[in-house]
Parts: C-alpha cells; structure tokens; sequence
C-alpha cells in the first residue's frame, strides 16, 4: 500500500499545500478563506462610475421622499425648540426631583451614535481591517452629524441657552468668574468639541482624493468650483499620495483615544456625581462598549437602506454586515455583562439606597423602560451568534432598529429613574415627557437624517480610492 | 403768514429787512440774536426733555426722624388674622411693611406667627381688594354713603324697624364700646355674634356650667398630660400658636431637663396636633362622644359608665389616659374641638372633676358677653318677616358658609339697608346694597383683648392705599361723632386702661409705651375659681350616649392657612401644601383605606355627598390614621366671588354645618355618601410618596431611652482625601429640633415672605415644580395600628462637601468663607446638574419667568432679595441678607455679633422654637450647644456631604417605641 509521491517525495496532499504556499508568497492577500471585500467583477473605471455617479446624478424620487420627512420631522424640533428658547424649561416635562431626562438622554444617545464612525475610520484602519473601506467614509459623516445633534441638546437643555459661552474658558473682565475645572460638565464641553473637530479633519481629509476626482469629472458649473475649492488642488502625486496617507495614519492615531475618552468623559457626568443609580465606577467601559454598540446598528440602519437605494451591494456586501453584526454582539455582550454586573454590585455592595435603586429599576414604576433596555441589548444581540440571522438583510434590518431603541432607553433608564427616586422619599416624583421634549427627540433626528440626504447629493459616499486599493484583496488575479 | 414767520419772526433783521439767522458770523452775532439763540436751545432742549416720562425721585424734604432709606423700620402690632391676637413686628421699608415677624416680648404668641400672618402681607397688597366704597355696586365716595345710610336709619327709625348688626365675636374692647353705643342708640337694634367656626360651643357650654359665657384660658404650660378630643390646638384651635409655644415648652428637653408633657389625643383624622401626640388613637366623632363619656365615669365618681359599648382598644385607650390624668389633678388638662355644646359639658364636667379649673383652665372674672344675645337663625326669621330695617354685616360672609344660604340671600332682599363692611370683596358684599370698604388690617387701629388682662394693640404700618375707612368709624359717623378711631381708641385706652395701672401718671407715656411694646398687661389678681354646677350635665349624657344614628358621619375641619376661607384669596395660603396630605389648591374628602373600598373609590375619585337638601361632589383622599364610616372634609374653599387665587378652588363644605341653639356642629352624622359619575380630580400634592421606607431620616427615640442616656449619636469621622474648607471669622450653623417642630407650616410661609418666593399655581404644583426653599417633608409609619406622622422641615443643608458646588460648569454656586452655600442667579446659565446632584433635593428652578407685573402686588417684595429671572437656579441662602445686615450693625458699633442676634425667617417666627441658628465657630452658642448634644445627627451622614444643618432626634413620652425609627 504505498503512497504515490512525486519525484520529491511528496504526497499529493503535501504537493498542494506547496502550491497553496507558493501561491501565497505571490500574492498575499489571497486566502481560500477570504472572500473578495467588492462583489461583482469590477474594474478601477467602475468603480469610479459606480460612486461617483451616485452624487452626481439628479436625486431619485426616494431620495426626495426621505428629504421631505426629514425635513418636517427637522421644522418640528425647530419649533419645539423655539418654544423652549422663549418660553423656558417649563414647556418641558421635567420637575424639582428630575432636572434631566430627554434632554441628555437623547445627549448621550447621540454621542454614543458618533463612536462607531471614529472605530471603524481609525481604529481599524490602524488594525489594517481592508473590509472598512466600504462603509467609513458613511460612518464617519454619519457621526459628524450625530455629534452636531448631541450638541444642541446641552446648550438647549440650558436655563438660559443665550449665555451657553460662560462654558468658554476665555479670559474676561469679570474678575475671578471663570469655569469650574471640577464640573464634568466641563470636560463634556471640551470632550466633544475636541471629537467634533478631529471627526471632521478626519473626514474631510480622506475626502480629498475623492473630491478631486469629483472635480475631474465634474462639467463647468458650481460644483466644479465646490469640488475645486474643496479638494484643495490635490494632484494625486506620489508625493501627495505619501504625505496624504502619513497624515491619515497620524489622525487615525489621534483620533483612537477619542473613540474611548469621549464616552468616558461623557460617563463622568454621572459616575462623578453622588445619585445612586449614577454613582458607579464601571460606567466609563460600559458607556464605551454601549456607544460602539449603538453606532455599530446605526451604520447597519443606514448601510442598509443606503446599499438598496443606491444599488452598492456589491460595494457593501453581506459579508460587510456579517462583519459588523460580529462587533455588535461582542459590545452588546459586554453592556449586557455590565448590566448584570450593575445588578450583582448593587446587592454586593449592601448599600440601601443602591438596592432600592436596582429593584425600583426592575420592579419600579418605569421598570417597562429597563425591560425595553435589557431585552433589547442584552438578549436580542445574542441572535447573532446565528450565522443565518447575521446574513439576513431584513433581519439585521429590524434588529438594528431595535437596538437602538434600546440604547436610548438604556440612557433614559440610568438618568430620568435613577433620578425620579433617590435619597429623600418625599421628593420622589414621577416624570412625563411633554410634547415638546417628544419634538426636539424627533427634531434632532429630522435634522441628522437632512444632513446625511445632502451629504449623499454633494459627496462621494464611498471612499472611492480606498476601494480601489482593496478592489483585488483575496483575488487570484489583478483586475484589468 | 408763512411758515418762515413762524421762527423767524422772533428773530432780528437786518439792515435790508432780512432777516437775521444764527447763521451769522460769530463777530456779527448781537446779543438779541444771541439771546434768541440761546432762548431757542433751551426751548428745543425743554421741549426734548418733556418726552421723557416724569419720574419723580424726590428726596424727603423733611424727612421724618425715624425714617432712613434702605434700613428698616420695626413696629409692633396685633395679628389680625384670627381672634388669637399674636403679637407682631411689623418690618416698614421704606414706607411699606414688608414682612410680618412674631413679637418676643408678646405674653400670648411670645414671638411666634403662624402662616396666616404671613400672607397678611400679601394680602395688604392684592390688587384686588376693595378700593372704595361702593353703592349699589357703583363706585362712590364716603359722603355720598353717609347721607344714603343716614338716610336709610332714619327711615328705620320711623317705621319702627330694627336694626342688626352681625360681626364676628369681637376682642376688641374698643370696637365693641363704639358698637355697643351705635346700638344703644336705636331703640330695637341688636348686636348678633356670628363665627360659625370659632369656639361658640365652649362658650356655651361655660354659659350652662359656669353661668359664664366666655371662652377660657387653656394653660398647657402648667400641665403634665394633655387629652385632646378632635381639638387641633396645634393647627387651628382658638389660639394655636400660643398653644403650639406652650406646647413646646413643656415638651423642651433642650437644657437636659428629663420631664416633659405627656399628649394623648383622639381624633377622626390625622391632625397637626394628633400627629405629634405621644399616643394617638383614631377615633370616630361618635366613639369620641362614647369615650368622653367612659372618661367621665373614670375621673368622676358621680358618674359610671362602665356599661358603655366602646371597642375596646380605644377602651384600653381611655383608661389609659384616665389613670394618667387622675395622677395629675390639677395639672391635667382635657380640650376638644367638637362644635356639640353637650360634648362640651362633657369636657367641662370632666376638667372639673380632675380640679383644673383655675390651674390649666382659667375662665376670667367678668363674662363677656354682657348682652342678650342673638343667633343667626333668629336673624334670618326677623328679616324673612320684614321686620329688619338695616342690617350692618362686619367682617362677615354668610353667604358664602351659611348652610341656607339662599334662604338668607332671598331674606336680606327685604331689607331696606345692606351694609357689608370688609376690606376684600366676597359673596356676601356682592349682594349688599352698600359696601364700606374697611382699610386693610395693616392699615388700620385696633386692640384686641386677647386673653384676661392682656390687651393687645394694632397700628397701621402704611396710610391707607385705598379710600377706605374704618368700619367703627363708620358707625361713629353715622351716630354724629365726627372723629377718627384712632381718636376713639386713645379715648377708651385712656378711660378704661389708664386707670387700671400706676406705671405712668401722663396718658401719653402710657400710651407711648403701649404702643411701642404692642401690648397691655394689666396686673392680674389671682383667678378666682370659678364655680361649677352640673345642670345639664344629665341631658349632654343622655344626648351623647345615644348610638342609633347610622351611616357615614362628616366631620368638617380647618386646614391650617385657609381656616373658614376668609384668606382665600391669598396664593400664598393656597400653595401652602396641608400640612398631612400635602395636597395644594384644593379640598377633598379624607376616607379611610376601608372606607374607600367599601364606596368603591380610588384617590381623587368623586363622591357625592348627599345630607337634607344639601349635597356636594367631592373627590376623596385615602389617607391613613382616618376613622371608618367618617369623611373628613376642609371648609373655607368653593369661595364664589374671592378674587382670582380663591374662586372655584375645592368645594363649599360649610354648607352641612348643622344649626344647634344657634351653633354650628362640625360633626355632623348620617349623611349619605355615593360614588358620583364625574370626572376624576389629580390632586397637586407637594410630596407624593407617603412612607420613609425605613430609611433613617427621622431618629426617634423614646423618653425612657432618653432618660436612660441612651440617647447618644455619634458623629460618624470619615477618612479626609482632600483639604478641607477654611473659616476665617463665621461659620453660620443651623439646628432643627424634630421632637419640638409641630409640622405648622408657618416657616415655610415666612421664608416664602422674607425670599419673594414665587407661587406657580396647582397646575406647576401638580407638575412638582413648587419653589418652597424650605418644605416640610411628612412620613407615614403605617406599620403599627396607629399610624405616627413624622415632620421633618428641610432648608438647603449648606453642606461643606457640598455635591452641587462641585458640577457647577460655571462657577454660580459656591462655597463663602462662612460656610454658605450661594447660589449666584446672574452666573447662573441653568443646567440644573446642581440640583439633580443635590441629595436633600432643596433646590428649585425657575421653569418660567414667574409674573411680577402687578405694580401693586410687587409691593410686597423684599427689596433685600434679588427677584430671580426665568432659566436659573435658586435656594435657601440662610437667609444671608439678615446674616449681612446684622454683620454691618455689629460693624458699625465695632463689637462681635451676639448669639441670637441673627435669626434667619424660618427661625424667627418658629411657634415652637424648633429652629436655632448662629455661628457654629462661637463655641458658647446656643447652636453648638444643641449639635454637641447627644441628640444631635445629619441628614444622610454617609455622603460625607458634612450639612451645616443638622436635625435634634425626636423623643416622644411614650414606653414602648423603639430605640431608633
């Protein structure tokens, strides 16, 4: 029974695993196990007809849809928020005992939305993950935009909004009144204004490559000159091309302790502070996880209607969502273990107002909104350790959805219940959001949807180029 | 001519008869041209100038000597709230008074005030009071009453008609000379005395027992063991903040005394004063008749009454408070609150038999009441027959509380002459032919007899506002006197008073010193023991034994602030959340839990109250502590024609209260209650949650552990990880005695005064927006039979590790060098992370601009204290415009504050004195004596939040509570 060997005494099995290797060497992407990151058998032209096509055609029928329900939803907020503006805090539904409740709730939900552009643009760029290429340049308009509605919240949810500049530390003739350095509502301030304008840079610089190939195709007329002001007379060089990508490394580099500071600081608000409920040292990790959570489902959101409506399947494929549906349970598997380990300190711990605090959260008067938030992020993620549903459109579709959902209550739990009820029973309250709180939560999300719309008519939405660089990633040959 | 002339004519022309501008060089410029130059600047300068509104900002041309800006002045005056006659510091700025604070140095209220006094400021200045007198619902002026009253009397006169006069039981020994000379001078004229819901059955009952009609002195101070019946001395019975002192002091254990007084009380519902009993039994109004009856028996010999069905906790209950009483003859004391005459005799019986007569209960020598009397029922028949021919009505609404009020309404019609005197427009005004404005009680002279030998004197603090005009001064007008009642009221202190002392040999000095203290005190010869004679006493018996009535009994009460709703109209009152349920703007039918299930009803579910022909939809209030099968319902609400604040809010209950020989009975039984169809009510309650979920909020210890030394909190020392705040030269302090704090309200009303605390109506209420910077929170302990009611009253802490100082973005809460927590409103952006973050939860915001449009109602704001504006924060400050005041005086006169010198609002009026403030650096301070006390704890220790108030454990005389609540 002898084994057939060729003339170098190899098996036949041991013969292909060198080919396997030689073939490696060759070409070092390709792996039997690696699928191709674009579908179809694109080319360099196609890809650049397929984008850029995107924004500069006539909007679509849908697209005018989306736009006009986003701005309606948007004119809602705009009233609500002139209603708050003028007549005061009072139309909201808040009282003596909860001074917050939509308001940072919908802070915090927003900020959270940022964090997964800023992941997936920097830190998996720096941990060379090519399958980002389809969905970063999205993601990370998509957290501009959720920053810019996170932002308008603290300074609306203000007293006196007109005087939101006494946040600045700038010198004045006033003496000793400057900021107080200890108010983590401070550090919020300078947080976020630090993440708004290092998610821009970020942005606006991968955008350059694209934008002067906007400018290439561009006829003579505004957007030529948009697209010419913009690209800041990118060349497309070799020089370019290097300082290009060492200053995209570096912002990666600076923009990566952001996606965990951000949060962290956001965290402070309440771990700082002495309400049970609020008080609680695990907040900044969990906060971090939740943030890259919600994000992660929000770029599925959009992701998905964006790929059916502008026909890039084969740009974002499934294997894209099943990518993103993997990072989704692992954080959604550590803000449900935070959870749980939530619960278990406050028992462990013996403190009676904390325990009063954890049973008013499962048992209370809002315990409705801490099973929406438990059932929602805790349990429904764990749907995706099935491979099916993780390849399922439709699935993910809806599961995104309530995932956000979720994370929203999840805020509203931590801040509006742990407020209603704390130390002193006499001051125990109930709270009801009013109409006009209800209008500034969809308002924001009117103008978040507005500003993604024109952001799809004026921009390339996929960054072109870096698709182009991994357009042969686990390829056999180099495409024409 | 032309328009050219019109200028130009003024001016010179030259040579060729053109004329002259002021164009002209300056070498050709004659002195005419000059002149009109200059005549025309001035003229274009005043003619400018006049555009500009005139606002006279005129100093004292001579300014009165005792008048400085800015600094105030201190009068002393009478409360004219109720018929206590607490005595009052009356604080003018400026010409106005601002504030109402207790006299010290009063023998009655000996410095404290109750709620009502504070809104009497507000009240001075309700846009909406009477601003003249009216005839025929049209504006006039005094001559023009005059000559139609005249008129009217004469008219009467001839016919042979009578004339009546209904006030309310009169103090004043003044007032009632110049009415007993009005009504001297026709010949059927009659004075009819008519509070519906004063003390008339107590004085009735001393009428038949004593043969004296006058309302006797209670002196708890020289008791030992108190038994009330339904009386709520300590909220709104006869003299509750005399009481509430009295009280107070002989329950003090603040200089280590070991003994204090004992309280035992039945009642129907949850009182301020059965709340802060020792022993506290819920008792129906007939099992109250029942075991006032078994007590009779107990303490008499005369009496057995052993054969009376009682239930028999409240039998244990009784011989209980029996065998306490009958170790205490003559240091006992027994009141009650009924409005039943019998029940009455019952408790006069019983005082005597317990020998307190002329020890805890004084009846003064002379009865005061000299004339036949008149009830109200015997006014309406007079007048329904015609027979009336003026009726004066003083200070008085009938209809509005009278249980036939319609009958009264069509009997007054055939009156020739209405006059309606009082100072506020109510139901009854309106229906009067003639209205006489009587000026506001800030504004007017009177004097009170406040109790034997103590004459109380009140002076206006501001000329009158309005063309108003004393109504005593009406009567003498009407009689032909042409002088003023100040005149009249020097004239009597002078005939009756000066002659009672020897102090002063000039009237003026008397007068002068009267007046600079408030008050007269005669020198009292000893009270001769008034004698007792039990006629009647067989029939009250026979009458309160009787148990066959059936059904639901209602027992109507007052709430402390509203009292009969003669205040009604003050927001101040209405936003004073009812000191049990914490229910604002609004009345409602306290049920029990049983009560409530058996009707079928959840809180704020209407029922309808059905009794005769008069019946009432009333949403009800579970509320523990309340007896099955009894409604307990507030009157003074449902006002029709009180103004803006007071009409429509709750439901007219009055109208139940039953005729009995011409008194009212608040207890009335077999009423019919159903469930009714309308729409649920949504109480606006200031604390929602009813239990302290045995947290430790409220230490309370028994007097057996006290006495013991068991009684001794340790301050707990917590590691220190950061520096710590330094006090250079104060550190202001406050401690709140919970044993002695009766739960009145009356600081919460005073600091709402003295800060210019916004009212924000039910709806804000309901939204739990209510700007109160200091509450008193209440806590239901229903785990016993017996519910207890703890009081705790809560300003902001002040705390050193203050948790809100810390999340300040913008620096507007800080921490002063004298251990003050300020909130600066003009840094204030809003972001209200400091009151989230406030473990006390004692900051309020300023959800909206809260109106200050009334010229008139912003009167009474404290000029010291910045109004706040909408979006910012605000807080109890301590009080640090007093603190800052009394810092520059001390300055001023180059020494160190005294002791007691500063006393925050709360403080100051304290009817109980349960708050002491000073400077906890000032080792000798009465403050750091009580926090070194072993009674001594902060609220939520653990937070290390290290409060500058701390709280004084409660004791209660009693064995069997436990060591620490």
């Amino acid at each position: 029974m002898a084994v057939p060997m060729d003339r170098r005494g190899l098996t036949r099995e041991e013969a292909r695993l060198h080919e396997e290797v030689g073939r490696l060497t060759e070409h070092p992407v390709y792996s039997p196990l690696r699928k191709p990151l674009v579908g179809g058998d694109k080319s360099y032209s196609d890809i650049t007809n397929d984008i850029h096509s995107i924004h500069e055609g006539k909007a679509g029928f849908g697209w005018w849809i989306a736009f006009t329900i986003s701005l309606i939803l948007l004119l809602a907020g705009i009233v609500s928020g002139y209603l708050t503006v003028t007549i005061g805090i009072g139309t909201w539904g808040l009282n003596k005992t909860v001074g917050w409740a939509f308001d940072i709730t919908n802070f915090v939900f927003w900020i959270g939305i940022g964090h997964a552009g800023t992941f997936i643009s920097a830190i998996l760029y720096l941990f060379n993950q090519k399958w980002r290429t389809s969905i970063n340049r999205s993601a990370e308009a998509m957290t501009l935009f959720a920053v810019m509605c996170a932002g308008i919240f603290p300074i609306i949810h203000m007293g006196r909004p007109w005087l939101f500049y006494w946040f600045l530390p700038y010198p004045n003739t006033r003496g000793s009144l400057w900021v107080n350095f200890r108010s983590p509502l401070l550090w919020d301030f300078f947080a976020i204004s630090t993440y708004f304008t290092i998610s821009l840079v970020f942005w606006y610089l991968g955008l350059l490559p694209d934008l002067a190939t906007a400018r290439d195709r561009a006829k003579p007329g505004w957007r030529k000159t948009f697209y010419t002001v913009l690209c800041l007379g990118w060349d497309g060089s070799n020089r370019t091309w290097s300082r290009y990508e060492t200053v995209y490394g570096i912002l990666a580099a600076l923009a990566t302790p952001l996606v965990l500071s951000v949060h962290s600081i956001v965290s402070f608000d309440f771990a700082t502070s002495l309400i049970p409920g609020w008080h609680s040292t695990i907040f900044p990790p969990y906060f971090v996880a939740g943030a890259v959570f919600s994000g992660f489902a929000m770029v599925m959101t959009l992701m998905i209607l964006v790929r059916k409506v502008m026909r890039l399947e084969n740009y974002i494929t499934i294997d894209h969502f099943e990518k993103m549906c993997l990072v989704t349970l692992l954080t959604g598997s550590i803000v449900g273990l935070a959870y749980i380990t939530e619960l278990f300190i406050g028992f462990y711990g013996g403190n009676p107002n904390e325990i009063f605090m954890i049973i008013n959260r499962l048992l209370g008067p809002y315990a409705w909104a801490y099973w929406i938030m438990f059932g929602c992020n805790a349990l429904l993620p764990q749907l995706f350790w099935i491979k099916k549903i993780r390849r399922s459109i439709p699935l993910i579709f809806v599961m995104s959805i309530f995932i956000n959902i979720g994370m929203w209550f999840e805020r509203f739990v931590i801040i509006m219940v742990s407020l209603h009820r704390d130390y002193l029973p006499s001051s125990w309250t109930y709270y009801m959001p009013s109409y006009v709180e209800v209008g500034l939560l969809v308002g924001s999300f009117g103008l978040f949807f507005s500003a993604f719309l024109v952001f799809l008519r004026l921009f390339p939405i996929i960054a072109a180029s870096e698709v182009k660089g991994v357009l042969n990633y686990a390829k056999h040959k180099h495409g024409a | 001519m032309n328009r050219e002339k019109t200028w130009k004519q003024f001016l010179e022309t030259d040579e060729n008869g053109k004329p002259v501008g002021i164009s002209r060089p300056i070498n050709g410029f004659s002195r005419r041209s000059f002149l009109a130059a200059l005549g025309y600047t001035a003229a274009g300068a005043a003619l400018m100038s006049c555009r500009v509104p005139e606002q006279a900002v005129v100093p004292y041309l001579k300014k009165p000597a005792e008048v400085t800006p800015g600094m105030a002045n201190w009068y002393a005056s009478t409360c004219g709230g109720c018929n206590a006659g607490c005595g009052t510091l009356m604080k003018v700025r400026d010409g106005r008074p601002i504030k109402l604070e207790g006299n010290p140095d009063h023998p009655v209220s000996k410095g404290g005030l109750c709620s009502v006094a504070h809104s009497l400021v507000f009240g001075l200045f309700d846009p909406e009071r009477l601003k003249g007198p009216t005839l025929d619902a049209k504006d006039t002026d005094w001559a023009a009453i005059d000559k139609e009253v005249i008129a009217k009397l004469a008219d009467s006169k001839s016919a042979g008609k009578k004339v009546r006069v209904l006030t309310p039981r009169i103090t004043s020994p003044t007032s009632r000379a110049v009415l007993r000379r009005f009504i001297g001078s026709y010949e059927d004229a009659k004075l009819v005395e008519y509070e519906p819901f004063g003390p008339a059955a107590i004085v009735h009952a001393h009428g038949i027992s004593h043969s004296n009609k006058s309302l006797p002195t209670y002196d708890i101070e020289k008791a030992h063991i108190v038994v009330g019946f339904e009386a709520d001395f300590l909220g709104t019975w006869i003299s509750p903040v005399a009481f509430t002192k009295a009280y107070s002091s002989a329950r003090e254990l603040k200089n280590g005394s070991k003994e204090m007084l004992k309280h035992i009380q039945f009642e129907s519902r949850i009182s301020v004063t059965g709340a802060n009993a020792d022993y506290r039994h819920t008792a129906s109004p007939k099992e109250q008749r029942l075991c006032l009856n078994y007590l009779l028996g107990k303490v008499s010999a005369d009496h057995v009454a052993d054969s009376l069905t009682i239930p028999e906790g409240l039998k244990k209950a009784v011989d209980e408070a029996a065998a306490e009483l009958s170790k205490n003859k003559g240091s006992s004391l027994v009141v009650c609150g009924s409005g039943n005459p019998d029940v009455q005799l019952l408790v006069n019986a019983i005082n005597n038999a317990l020998e307190n007569y002329g020890t805890t209960v004084v009846i003064p020598a002379a009865s005061e009441e000299a004339e036949e009397a008149l009830s109200f029922d015997d006014l309406v028949s007079e007048a329904e027959s015609g027979d009336v021919g003026a009726l004066f009505m003083v200070d008085v609404n009938p209809l509005y509380e009278a249980p036939d009020a319609a009958r009264f309404n069509e009997a007054i019609k055939k009156i020739p002459l209405t006059v309606s005197m009082t100072s506020t427009g109510n139901e009854t005004s309106a229906a009067c032919k003639v209205v006489c404005a009587i000026p506001h009680h800030l504004e007017s002279w009177d004097d009170s007899n406040v109790r034997t030998g103590v004459f109380s004197i009140s002076q206006p603090a501001i000329s009158p506002l309005y063309k108003t005009r004393h109504y005593q001064e009406s009567f003498m007008r009407w009689m032909g006197e042409e002088t003023e009642f100040y005149r009249e009221l020097q004239r009597n202190w002078k005939e009756t008073l000066f002659t009672k002392q020897d102090k002063f040999s000039d009237f003026n000095d008397f007068w002068d010193k009267s007046l600079h203290d408030g008050v007269f005190e005669e020198s009292q010869s000893p009270a001769t023991p008034a004698s007792y004679s039990s006629d009647g006493l067989d029939n009250a018996v026979q009458k309160t034994v009787d148990t066959s009535k059936e059904g639901y009994s209602l027992v109507l009460y007052q709430k402390p602030g509203i009292l009969d709703g003669r205040f009604a109209n003050s927001p101040w009152l209405q936003e004073l959340p009812d000191p049990i349920s914490k229910v604002t703007w609004d009345n409602y039918a306290l049920v029990s839990d049983e009560t409530a299930s058996a009707l079928g009803v959840v809180e704020g579910d209407p029922i309808k109250i059905t009794k005769g022909e008069n019946s009432i939809e009333i949403p009800v209030l579970i509320q523990p502590g309340q007896a099955n099968d009894c409604l307990s319902v507030a009157i003074g609400y449902g006002r029709t024609k009180a103004g803006n604040a007071g009409n429509d809010v709750g439901v007219n209950a009055a109208i139940f209260a039953e005729y009995g020989n011409g008194l009212r009975s608040f207890e009335i039984d077999g009423i019919t209650v159903a469930k009714s169809t309308a729409a649920a009510t949504q109480f606006a309650k200031m604390q929602i949650e009813p239990s302290a979920h045995e947290r430790p909020l409220i230490k309370e210890y028994s007097l057996a552990a006290y006495k013991d030394g068991k009684v001794d909190i340790e301050e707990t020392e917590f590691e220190k990880l950061f520096s710590e705040h330094e006090y250079p030269e104060h550190k202001w302090g406050m401690a709140v005695d919970l044993s002695a704090c009766t739960g009145c309200n009356a600081c919460v009303l005073s600091c709402q005064a003295e800060n210019n605390i916004p009212v924000v109506g039910k709806d804000e209420v309901g939204l739990q927006r209510d700007m109160h910077w200091l509450r008193i929170d209440r806590y239901f302990d229903e785990s016993a039979d017996e519910p207890t009611t703890r009081f705790q009253p809560l300003p902001c802490m002040h705390c050193e590790n203050a948790s809100c100082e810390m999340v300040c973005p913008v620096l507007a809460t800080v921490h002063s060098t004298e251990g003050l927590n300020m909130q600066v409103y003009n840094r204030c952006v809003g972001t209200r992370y400091c009151a989230n973050n406030c473990a006390y939860k004692v900051r309020r915001f300023n959800w909206f601009e809260y109106p200050h449009d009334d010229p008139t109602a912003n009167l009474a704001l404290n000029p010291d204290v910045t109004v706040r504006s909408r979006g910012v924060m605000e807080k109890c400050t301590m009080c640090v415009q007093r603190i800052e005041e009394k810092k520059i005086v001390a300055r001023n006169e180059n020494r160190e504050i005294k002791d007691g010198e500063i006393q925050t609002a709360c403080q100051q009026s304290c009817p109980a004195n349960a708050i002491e403030f000073g400077d906890t650096k000032n080792l000798k301070s009465r403050v750091v004596a009580l926090k070194k006390s072993g009674r001594n704890y902060v609220l939520l220790e653990d937070l290390n939040t290290k409060p500058a108030v701390s709280y004084l454990a409660k004791i209660t005389n009693s064995e069997d509570h436990g060591e620490e609540h």
